[in-house]
């Protein structure tokens, strides 16, 4: 059951022809060649395919295309702005908030949720956010220190 | 590797056009609401069998409605929308907010139903115990009309429910609960975003003299199904919720029935709940004093 839809991503309408079993994750990669989304375990353990729909985080390996369909979707390509990084960005590269990368993507995507919602976050909401995204080389300490950075610059600046 | 691959998406607009689908596919037929248990059994081969989705998330069943006859919520309303509803902050369904609280992470929440966190029977899902211990019951709907199943009567095996061919569960019914009532649910896991090892939920109900009317105590991760633990419940009743009852009833424990696995022995999963039984029960009786 092939059909063709439009989906919203990063602010653009994007026309895609997608099977009754696809998921975000794969349509995203393959049909669209948004590969800065990253297919990790498949089934909801890792976090590494997470993106946002409509302000909320979802594991993009997890969300049927369809429900994608007249939702607003922000990939991790969706955030860099004129060829400048979001701010988000820019403390991952100044705390070396990474070290292989592969999970970086989602995380990111699990930050910006969060503070988008919560400009302020204590470290345990901050764990609480990014208990479904793995990371098995910085032990998570760079990616807190990273997202405080970038909490304590959104708060001075207002 | 692609171990699953459906041939069929539907996403009907009425109930009785999603049960005749169902009834139409069988075996090859599954629902889906928000999809995390679906696509992560899927993705897992464990449902090989199933050629057509029917997904039930435009049948209007996102809604809470609480008035004098209790509280009655939507199958597929959102399990993070739940969590922060006024109603489960209260006292007597409060047990509700604290296990949808654990069950981690939020990109799961985000999208997770309260009907999907029943029908999967996972038998180490968190909100079942909880729902219990409030005696809740469901709706489900079939062409030939609809039932009311208590949820104590609902799960009967591994990912087995009452559920007949064709069949939907549309809404979860919980009672009105008398003053002085107090729910609580503790959650004890391998790591911080895992199912659980145990988890407990109870509710507590006292008398003027702080004396215990009614309780319900619910184990999950124990057994096929979840757990009433009878015999506790009736050591409380008339007899207030204090250290000596606590150690009483958290020691008949020690003989309690539970599945291995590779998370946990028996041995460990009985230790476990002695700690989160205590630690329930005391959070319970605070609540139910209204401290």
């Amino acid at each position: 059951m092939r059909f063709e839809t439009l989906l919203n991503i990063n602010g653009q309408t994007m026309r895609v022809e997608v099977e009754a079993y696809d998921l975000l994750s794969t349509v995203l990669r393959d049909k669209l060649g948004l590969t800065g989304t990253k297919r990790g375990c498949d089934h909801g353990g890792c976090g590494a395919c997470t993106v946002i729909m409509d302000g909320k985080a979802v594991y993009s390996c997890m969300t049927p295309v369809r429900y994608a369909v007249g939702k607003s979707i922000t990939t991790i390509e969706g955030l860099a702005k004129n060829g400048r990084l979001d701010s988000i960005q820019e403390a991952f590269v100044k705390h070396t908030a990474f070290q292989c990368g592969y999970c970086t993507p989602g995380i990111i995507m699990a930050s910006k949720a969060l503070l988008d919602k919560n400009p302020n976050p204590t470290e345990q909401e901050m764990m609480e956010a990014l208990s479904g995204n793995l990371c098995r080389c910085t032990g998570y300490a760079k990616i807190f220190e990273a997202i405080a950075d970038v909490a304590r610059h959104t708060n001075s600046s207002h | 590797m692609r171990l699953f691959r459906a041939k069929e998406f539907y996403e009907p607009n009425d109930i009785a056009a999603a049960n005749d689908l169902l009834n139409k596919t069988g075996r090859r037929g599954k629902i889906i609401a928000g999809g995390t248990s679906f696509y992560e059994l899927a993705t897992r081969g464990m449902i090989p069998e199933v050629e057509t989705i029917v997904s039930i998330r435009n049948l209007n069943l996102n809604y809470l409605i609480d008035d004098q006859s209790g509280v009655r919520v939507g199958a597929t309303s959102i399990l993070d929308e739940l969590s922060h509803h006024d109603t489960f902050q209260r006292p007597e369904y409060q047990c509700i907010a604290d296990a949808i609280k654990e069950i981690r992470p939020i990109q799961v929440r985000n999208v997770a139903t309260i009907g999907g966190a029943i029908c999967t029977a996972l038998p180490l899902l968190d909100l079942p115990p909880a729902l219990l211990a409030l005696d809740s019951s469901v709706i489900v709907k079939g062409l030939e009309g609809e039932r009311e199943i208590p949820l104590e009567r609902f799960f009967l095996d591994w990912f087995l429910t009452d559920i007949h061919k064709g069949e939907i569960l549309t809404e979860v019914k919980i009672p009105r609960l008398p003053q002085q009532t107090g729910t609580a649910f503790v959650k004890i896991g391998r790591t911080h975003y895992d199912f659980c090892l145990v988890n407990v939920a109870s509710r507590i109900t006292f008398d003027e003299t702080k004396k215990c009317t009614d309780v319900r105590i619910y184990f999950n991760g124990v057994g096929r199904v979840p757990y009433r633990a009878f015999d506790i419940e009736k050591s409380f009743i008339g007899k207030p919720v204090d250290e000596s009852t606590i150690s009483k009833g958290t020691k008949s424990l020690e003989t309690m029935k539970a599945m291995n696995s590779i998370h946990g022995s028996a041995e460990y999963k009985r230790k476990l709940a002695k700690v989160i039984l205590r630690e329930c029960l005391t959070k319970a009786a605070s609540r139910a004093s209204g401290d």
